[in-house]
């Protein structure tokens, strides 16, 4: 079967998973002017709520699914509803505290989460278990997911929520006296959010097979997903794609050149780089192309 | 037994408050002028901590001289980021700001990755197991140390703003960038200053550290989270309160590691900072509306 490898289908996948995380984040940063840079904690929510469904508690990661969506989207709602009182930078702050208190939740809970050793998932092939022997069919589901979390983006840009969206990003009490209900607005925006990330963070973990606590929970998945979206472009549909598409193979082949450190060094520069000289990152860059043209 | 024990923990509690208070004072001092959260700051404590390891391993120079070598460079690299990082971005949107002074942190953080590799290291002074005895009170020389050099360091910083012409442009910076730039404030250049100060202050936190914790490419991360809770406990941008802030910070995790867990630790200190976030996030001291500016 072998026309593309199994290196360039892994590619593929993880490009594509983290399109889709970088995108739900992308519809409350880039949207909203919502920074969040907790988000690996609707992430590690997700992956843990299948890695213990069907290694702790012997169920259908499906189930397990369910739950994580629903217990991301019941903190999502709780934690950010008092934190919207907060602007710029101090909401980016306080969002920055929730996975660091969950990484110590789950080092602590062997039971839920078996501590610090992490769940390594056990391999049943079969759709009732998203275990597959072929990488194929994770393929298929990563465009799915990828596809339906720019869908969504699509939807919100031309429709009314990106405008409310935008509106109280660019300034919060102009919108108010049009009676825009900010509140509601930034909610709605971080409940579908905080559901994409979850289900993203299942898929990475049925997928990687392995979660521990530093791993989902780690501020540098919360700043990845980030990063994805302000080099592909803050704010637009496609942005987190392009991100994506760009980085993480620079990413898997930076870290087979040099490892660690310089990798990340390398990260660094470039989003300082994009930060300082392309802030509107690859679309904008495509877009004054065009113009130009 | 557990009366006796009260004032001991107590005084320790102080003591790492004190270093937490200088770490938060070049925190909140580049916020209030700058009015952006400098994600960065960790790291210049650490590379101060790598500054000073290298220092005492090399030349054996102790810990606490190292401190004049080592924040008139940090003070200098301060300037040189500034100019390349900070300047550019400050009327950007701030997730650009965030963003900004987030790659720096990643840069510097994996040059020392490279140059020093992942271990940690720890500098062993003469001194570094003695303590004093007072009555009930048994102090760590260098805890007390560093409380000693964080206490004179932010005295002179008092004094700085106080006394000299800079000084008080920094504050009337603070105060209102716009009516201190009608005045005939070189914002450029206090905004240089500033930058430079705070990261220097970083660096004599780094510094008294050394002796007491490990050296590694990731300390300053630990520490950052730190320095964001007491400033926001303080007030943003507010110098007293950054003060302030750091002993109380210092005082509840040293009571929470001895009588609850050390795990609790740093969760009592997160819980802390959202409480505060959420019911008065103007903090202890900062005048309210403050947690607005720089946000506009």
């Amino acid at each position: 079967m072998s026309l593309i490898s199994d290196y360039t289908i892994n590619l593929m996948i993880m490009t594509l998973i983290w399109t889709g995380l970088s995108g739900a984040w992308n519809i409350m940063a880039g949207y909203g002017g919502l920074v969040s840079l907790g988000h690996a904690a609707f992430f590690g929510i997700g992956a843990y709520s299948v890695a213990s469904a069907t290694s702790l508690f012997g169920v259908s990661p499906w189930m397990g699914l369910l739950v994580g969506i629903t217990v991301a989207l019941l903190l999502g709602v709780t934690i950010s509803w008092p934190c919207f009182r907060l602007r710029g930078a101090f909401f980016s702050l306080a969002t920055m505290v929730f996975p660091i208190v969950l990484e110590i939740v789950a080092n602590n809970w062997p039971e839920l989460t078996r501590g610090s050793s992490g769940i390594a998932i056990s391999f049943k092939a079969g759709l009732e278990n998203f275990a597959f022997h072929s990488k194929l069919p994770y393929l298929v589901a990563a465009v799915l997911y990828a596809g339906m979390v720019i869908g969504f983006t699509v939807w919100i840009d031309r429709g009314r929520l990106g405008l409310q969206l935008m509106a109280i990003r660019d300034d919060q009490a102009s919108a108010e006296s049009l009676g825009i209900r900010p509140l509601r607005v930034k909610l709605l925006a971080t409940a579908i959010s905080a559901v994409f990330t979850a289900i993203g963070g299942a898929f990475y973990a049925q997928y990687i097979f392995f979660i521990d606590p530093p791993s989902v929970f780690s501020i540098n998945v919360s700043v990845q997903i980030a990063l994805l979206a302000i080099i592909g472009g803050l704010g637009t549909p496609f942005g987190p794609f392009l991100g994506s598409l760009v980085m993480t193979p620079l990413d898997g082949m930076l870290s087979a050149l040099f490892g660690g450190g310089l990798r990340l060094l390398v990260y660094g520069l470039l989003l300082l780089a994009v930060v300082l000289l392309a802030p509107r990152g690859i679309v904008g860059a495509l877009q004054a192309r065009l113009r130009r043209k | 037994m557990i009366m006796a024990i009260i004032p001991q923990v107590l005084v320790s509690g102080l003591l790492i408050g004190g270093v937490y208070a200088l770490l938060a004072v070049g925190l909140t001092l580049i916020f209030g002028v700058l009015r952006v959260v400098n994600f960065a700051q960790g790291e210049f404590i650490m590379l101060a901590m790598f500054a000073s390891f290298w220092l005492f391993t090399l030349f054996g120079i102790d810990p606490y001289l190292s401190i004049f070598i080592i924040a008139p460079m940090i003070f200098l690299l301060g300037l040189v980021a500034e100019r390349i990082v900070i300047n550019p971005i400050l009327n950007a949107p701030h997730a650009m700001q965030i963003f900004a002074t987030f790659a720096l942190s990643l840069i510097l953080q994996n040059i020392a990755l490279v140059l020093w590799g992942p271990d940690f290291r720890s500098v062993n002074t003469s001194y570094s197991t003695q303590s004093l005895t007072f009555g009930i009170l048994s102090l760590p020389i260098t805890s007390l140390m560093a409380f000693v050099s964080a206490a004179v360091m932010g005295s002179l910083l008092i004094a700085f703003l106080n006394l000299t012409r800079d000084g008080r442009a920094l504050r009337a910076l603070v105060q209102n960038r716009y009516a201190a730039s009608l005045m005939g404030i070189n914002v450029v250049r206090l905004n240089r200053i500033a930058f430079g100060v705070g990261v220097a202050c970083a660096a004599i936190a780094g510094c008294v550290l050394t002796p007491i914790y490990y050296t590694f490419p990731t300390a300053g991360v630990d520490l950052i989270i730190i320095g964001f809770v007491v400033v926001v406990l303080g007030g943003m941008g507010n110098i007293a309160g950054a003060m302030i802030g750091g002993l109380i910070i210092g005082i509840v995790q040293t009571f929470t590691g001895f009588f609850i867990s050390v795990e609790m630790k740093d969760v009592v200190a997160l819980i802390i900072f959202i409480l505060i976030l959420l019911i008065r996030p103007h903090g202890l001291l900062g005048t309210k509306g403050a947690e607005e500016l720089g946000t506009k």
